[in-house]
């Protein structure tokens, strides 16, 4: 279970997060369709380093930006996502 | 009704207490007057993260960023919504928590059964606040004074909650 | 006996009784069930996995593979129960395992006699005869196979989950990390120290020493108590079974023995969830077998196992000793075997030619061909001696093989393995997390090096985490014992029969079986273990391993790093599942949620039905009415006068904000802003890729606020979603939203009758017209009363705070059954709702389907912004030929839910009954199904088949909405 370093709570664990998608996943709500299909179908999914939003479900609820490694799960970074977190 | 239910051991006291009336206030205006505004008419600055004040009358518990939850018998929803106007939202929420009361030097001992929160540290203690899962439920910590925690459970997940603190709360002894 | 008359750990004073195997034996306290049986001369513990063979214990640890034993009775039964971990407590009983009828007498020593029809792998062969021939071996590998029996009786006792937090996870409790521990207590960081055993010291507990002039047991028990008194937590009895991410840390902790009763707390075993900053693995060494012929023999064992015996216990297992000496440790043993009062020869198998001033017997340049013996134990060795053949009689044969760094958690952090040839042992490099392996784990040697090792660890980690730097010299140490040649203690070859040389002894895998397994091609340590089984179960190849990839390097012809390990997984020993379910067993494995109005439910006895993490009733049956007469009672009466029904589960959402309407046009596919203030209307949101995700209502309470409500099985679904439209994807709005579902109970009373009983509730004393809202009150409860219709008759849902729900739903109640109407449950909702072509999220709302697929194109909002939107437009969710709703009508017998629709028989399905239902008042099979085209294929009939049900009826295609296709109830 990971540990996370919400930037409103402190560190927490795993549990309370709900990992959501990776950043480049999310579709603006004015995209244009042939943007928002492509982004919806066709990915990267590296072996490596990964910027992922998650979600602080059972703590604060705030949406963070966490740069993880798919495969050893290093976090390196946790950032609350820009406005509005 | 909640019925008020008691578990009484010898260092820790489990109860299911009728829930003071509960309001949520959610500010969608980053303006710092706004902010003024509530401090001026409450008394004090909302807290921060993790924090809790208590001003005349009701408390203030941060809930998420720019989300606050104040409990008090004698607020009301027009009232803050008043307070609030234009720079955010007031919802009445009483009726959506389980307000279950530790009371007892070995709260900590029991907020450590089934959780993945570090309540043991020293830094965790009156005045502060945190949500967090314990045995499956969201629950929200109110740590009040050295020997007194209030817990918000959402309702339905409460007669649940009641039950699995008053076992292990038996089990501390 | 075997109990000598002084010495030992044990509590000569308190005997203690206990059960084996239907025998009644003392032992003491402090005695383990295998040093009890050992003291009244019982040498056999077990028959072995496949061959049946008699065994002893081979150690005297967590690591033994041969003394399992079944414990306890009913529900406190642990099978597989390593008889070396196991304490004696009053009224234990115990029973050998893998054996008919008896431990003496095992008809099962029958598979040692066709042994070389048996060897490893040999089930893969039987799958060559066909599936007829394999079957019936099938019967026989299926009752041969598995150690132990399980349980029968559900679990008596409870267990716990702890979380714990510390600077400092100390792993084990033997010098090294005793000392570290101590460290680190005394420089005030949170420590916690681990130890499987009952009592900290570790391998002192074997070796006595003299630590700072101290005895070395007191030395351990005082700086254990050193440690509480600093604040540190002491667990004892505990394991640390998992390493896991960020240094989390997984321990179990026994509250009392396997099959013992537990104590005041109740509890069986405690789950440790532990997050350490640091953490030092002081887990050890286990001691290597050596490989000859009947090595399995009872009375054969590790050295380090004879001084436990000896010193811990107070135990002296044999009386005419042969010490083979692999390396030097073997020399510590035959000391004190001799100052035993043993009579003791140690044969040095390494190369060497004398050793000098030893005070017992030495022979050298040894060859160990064969042990000879039976049941009862060993009784003769066969060696050549500088070539010559000699037979020795023995009654106990003591096998240092040298050591293996106990590295598990260690490599389940992601640690890497050095091995270092002169010794033959894998030593723990590359951390990777936050851990550090100490004293014979990180292959140090020596009591003084281990001591000194770990201050130096402590003092490092303590630094890092800017605590002060503790005591700068560690403990003197004087110990005691003979020392070898300082020889390394290589892993050394084999010289008798390869078909009775055991390498792994819980799995009966002997060095023929290695070799078998490598000349048919199996050559990866991977394909090894599974081909031979070598590696597998309750040890997890502790004792054997090593062994087995050296064979395996020697076959290969290349060094053993090159032929690695294989993978080190969770837990480190066998780990009951009660304590990974922890509270969690029974009705508590999931959240169990409660609706405001269950008591008031409950008191009527409905059919509960579990719906996701709630329970709602299914239907109120009357003394003697099935569910299908009760469904169909309250659906009618609901039809005819009034019914009521508990809605409280719908997702609520309070939306507020001058942004707010523009907000849930983000959210909801259809128009929504220009609702005016007291008017609600249906709705439905998308998912991302288009398709209908969920439905509901939204409701204008006033000129900011708004009500959504949606799907009670996609309420948490609908917060996360709101919450990424919110936050995500528009975080420049004005907006509150609430989560409301828990605030709000709320019923929902519909009928002919129910505008009459809902009128005086309305402040204005006016129901409100269809899908306008009123406000109303109920002594003194405010109510929000919303005009909506599910049923398809007049009905209003009443909204009010839930702790004043009760109330209402009384004054409700008793009205309606005044009124000769019913309470209804979920069957007849149901039931309800498909004779209105009502979709409902899971049936018509399955993930595949479109607004358009349900006949909802037209309430689409033109211009899009919306989620979903452009995924929508993608040309196959619009093309023709996509199923749609339609109706379906009986023409022969009922139609079976979930039935293919198809034109003829044997045809490709042209689409499926998504719900099934009845004609409430008229009677007759009716259902909703999605059909290829459906909107145009009105009238054709077609074929329900069900071939799970064996049922193949025909149907005619209808319109979706049987009843009052005017609607011209709802409106009133």
């Amino acid at each position: 279970m990971l540990l996370i370093t919400c930037p409103h709570c402190g560190e927490r664990a795993q549990a309370e997060f709900t990992y959501e998608r990776p950043v480049q996943t999310v579709i603006a709500l004015d995209a244009p369709v042939e943007v928002a299909v492509e982004t919806l179908y066709n990915r990267a999914n590296p072996r490596g380093w990964s910027w992922e939003l998650w979600r602080h479900t059972h703590g604060c609820g705030a949406w963070l930006k966490l740069h993880r490694h798919t495969a050893t799960h290093e976090v390196a970074a946790v950032a609350l996502l820009e406005a509005g977190a | 009704m909640i019925r008020l239910e008691n578990a009484i051991v010898a260092r820790l006291q489990v109860n299911l207490t009728d829930a003071e009336a509960l309001f949520r206030l959610e500010v969608w205006d980053p303006n710092p007057d706004c902010r003024a505004r509530f401090a001026s008419a409450f008394g004090l600055a909302l807290p921060g993260p993790g924090q809790s004040v208590q001003a005349d009358g009701f408390r203030i518990l941060w809930r998420e960023a720019d989300v606050w939850l104040l409990t008090g018998p004698d607020l009301s929803e027009t009232a803050l919504q008043t307070i609030a106007a234009e720079c955010g939202g007031v919802a009445e929420v009483t009726s959506g928590f389980a307000r279950i009361v530790l009371q007892g030097e070995a709260w900590r001992s029991l907020l450590t059964v089934g959780a993945v929160l570090d309540v043991e540290h020293p830094d965790f203690g009156p005045g502060r606040t945190a949500a967090t899962l314990i045995h499956h439920t969201p629950v929200l910590l109110d740590v009040q004074d050295d020997l007194t925690v209030v817990a918000y459970a959402p309702r339905s997940y409460g007669h649940e909650m009641l039950h699995f603190w008053q076992d292990a709360a038996r089990r501390i002894g | 006996m075997s109990r000598l008359a002084a010495g030992g750990m044990v509590r000569r004073d308190r005997p203690v009784s206990f059960q084996f195997d239907g025998r009644t034996y003392q032992g003491l306290e402090g005695d383990t069930l295998a040093s009890a049986l050992l003291a009244n001369g019982v040498r056999l513990m077990g028959r072995s996995f496949k061959y049946h063979r008699p065994r002893g214990a081979l150690s005297a640890g967590v690591e033994e593979p041969n003394a399992l034993v079944q414990v306890g009775q009913g529900g406190r039964f642990e099978p597989n129960t390593r008889a070396t971990d196991l304490y004696l407590y009053d009224g234990l009983v115990a029973e050998s395992q893998n054996r008919w009828p008896g431990l003496a007498l095992d008809l099962g020593a029958v598979n040692g006699l066709i042994s070389r029809f048996i060897p490893a792998g040999f089930y893969y062969k039987t799958f060559f005869g066909g599936p007829k021939a394999w079957l019936v071996f099938e019967h026989f590998i299926r009752m041969a196979a598995g150690l132990g029996k399980p349980p029968t009786r559900p679990e008596a006792d409870a267990f716990e989950h702890r979380s714990a937090f510390c600077d400092l996870l100390v792993v084990g409790a033997g010098p090294a990390g005793l000392q570290a521990a101590l460290q680190a207590a005394r420089a005030g960081a949170r420590v916690i120290l681990v130890e499987q055993d009952r009592q900290v010291g570790g391998t002192i507990c074997r070796d006595p020493a003299l630590i700072e002039g101290q005895e070395g047991l007191a030395w351990a028990k005082a700086a254990g108590a050193e440690i509480l008194a600093a604040g540190g937590r002491v667990l004892l009895r505990t394991t640390a079974i998992g390493y896991w991410d960020h240094d989390l840390v997984t321990l179990v902790e026994r509250r009392v023995e396997a099959g013992q009763a537990p104590g005041l707390d109740g509890l069986s075993q405690r789950l440790w969830h532990v997050r350490a900053k640091r953490t030092i693995l002081a887990t050890g060494a286990l001691e290597r077998p050596l490989l000859f012929s009947g090595n399995d023999l009872p009375q054969v064992m590790l050295s380090t196992a004879v001084r436990t015996w000896i010193q811990r216990f107070g135990v002296l297992p044999g009386r005419r000793a042969l010490v083979l000496a692999g390396d030097d440790d073997a020399y510590r043993t035959a000391d004190l075997l001799q100052q035993a009062g043993a009579g003791v020869t140690l044969l040095e198998l390494r190369q060497t030619t004398t050793v000098p001033g030893q005070p017992f017997p030495v022979l050298t340049d040894v060859k160990v061909i064969k042990a000879t013996g039976g049941a009862g134990g060993v009784r003769a060795v066969e060696i050549t001696v500088k070539g010559q053949r000699q037979t020795l009689d023995c009654d106990l044969v003591a096998m240092a093989g040298g050591f293996s760094p106990v590295v598990h958690l260690h490599m389940q952090a992601g640690g890497a393995l050095d091995w270092h040839e002169a010794d033959g042992s894998f030593r723990p490099v590359s951390p990777r997390q936050n851990q550090i392996c100490c004293g014979a784990a990180n292959g140090t040697a020596g009591l003084a090096e281990t001591l000194a090792e770990a201050q130096a660890e402590a003092a490092a980690v303590l630094l890092t985490l800017g605590f002060n730097r503790p005591d700068l010299a560690p403990p003197s140490v004087q110990s005691a014992g003979s020392s070898g040649p300082g020889l390394p203690g290589l892993p050394l070859a084999s010289h008798g029969r390869a078909k009775t040389t055991f390498v792994d002894f819980q799995n009966d895998v002997t060095l023929s079986d290695i070799d078998l397994a490598w000349r048919e091609g199996y050559r990866s340590v991977e394909h090894l273990k599974r081909y031979t089984t070598l590696g597998m179960a309750t040890d997890q190849g502790k004792t054997s391993n090593i062994l087995g990839l050296t064979q395996l390097a020697a076959l290969e012809q290349r060094p053993v790093p090159a032929v690695g390990t294989t993978t080190f997984r969770p837990p480190y020993t066998p780990v009951t599942i009660g304590a990974l379910a922890g509270a969690a067993a029974g009705g508590h494995s999931a959240p169990r949620r409660r609706m405001p109005l269950h008591d008031q439910h409950q008191a009527l006895n409905p059919l509960w039905q579990p719906l996701g993490y709630w329970d709602r009733p299914r239907a109120y049956p009357r003394p003697g009415e099935t569910l299908h007469q009760a469904a169909l009672r309250e659906a009618r009466a609901t039809r005819t006068t009034v019914g009521l029904t508990d809605v409280s589960t719908l997702a609520k959402f309070d939306i507020q904000g001058p942004d707010a309407g523009v907000f849930l046009e983000r959210v909801c596919a259809t128009r929504v802003r220009q609702l005016a203030v007291g008017r609600g209307r249906y709705t439905f949101m998308l998912r991302e890729d288009g398709l209908l995700m969920d439905d509901g209502t939204v409701w204008r309470l006033a000129e900011d606020r708004w009500l959504l409500t949606s799907s009670s099985g996609g309420a948490d679904r609908m917060a996360a979603h709101l919450s990424y439209v919110r936050k995500v994807l528009a975080p420049e709005l004005k907006v509150s939203i609430a989560n409301v579902q828990e605030h709000w109970a709320a019923v929902a009373c519909a009928g002919p009758l129910a505008a009459s009983l809902i009128a005086p509730l309305l402040i204005d004393g006016a129901a409100p017209a269809h899908m306008g809202l009123g406000r109303g009150v109920l002594d003194g409860t405010p109510l929000l009363v919303l005009a909506a219709s599910y049923s398809g008759e007049r009905a209003f849902e009443i909204y009010l705070a839930a702790d004043q729900s009760a109330g209402l739903w009384r004054h409700l109640a008793d009205k309606v059954l005044a009124a000769d109407g019913a309470l209804y449950g979920l069957e007849a909702l149901e039931i309800l709702r498909i004779e209105k072509g009502h979709v409902v999220v899971g049936g018509e709302i399955d993930g595949r389907t479109t607004p358009g697929d349900l006949g909802m194109a037209k309430m689409l909002r033109p211009g899009g912004g919306y989620f979903g939107a452009q995924a929508l437009q993608r040309p196959a969710l619009q093309a023709p030929g996509r199923v749609q709703l339609v109706g379906l009508e009986a023409m022969g017998s009922v139609i079976p839910e979930g039935s293919m629709l198809l034109t003829a028989p044997g045809a490709a399905p042209e689409g499926h009954v998504t719900a099934a239902g009845l004609r409430v008042l008229q009677g007759g099979s009716i259902a909703l199904g999605l059909l290829r085209n459906g909107e145009a294929r009105l009238g054709e009939t077609l074929l329900a088949c069900s071939p799970t049900r064996g049922v193949t009826t025909p149907v005619k295609v209808v319109s979706t909405v049987f009843h009052d296709p005017a609607g011209e109830r709802y409106r009133g």
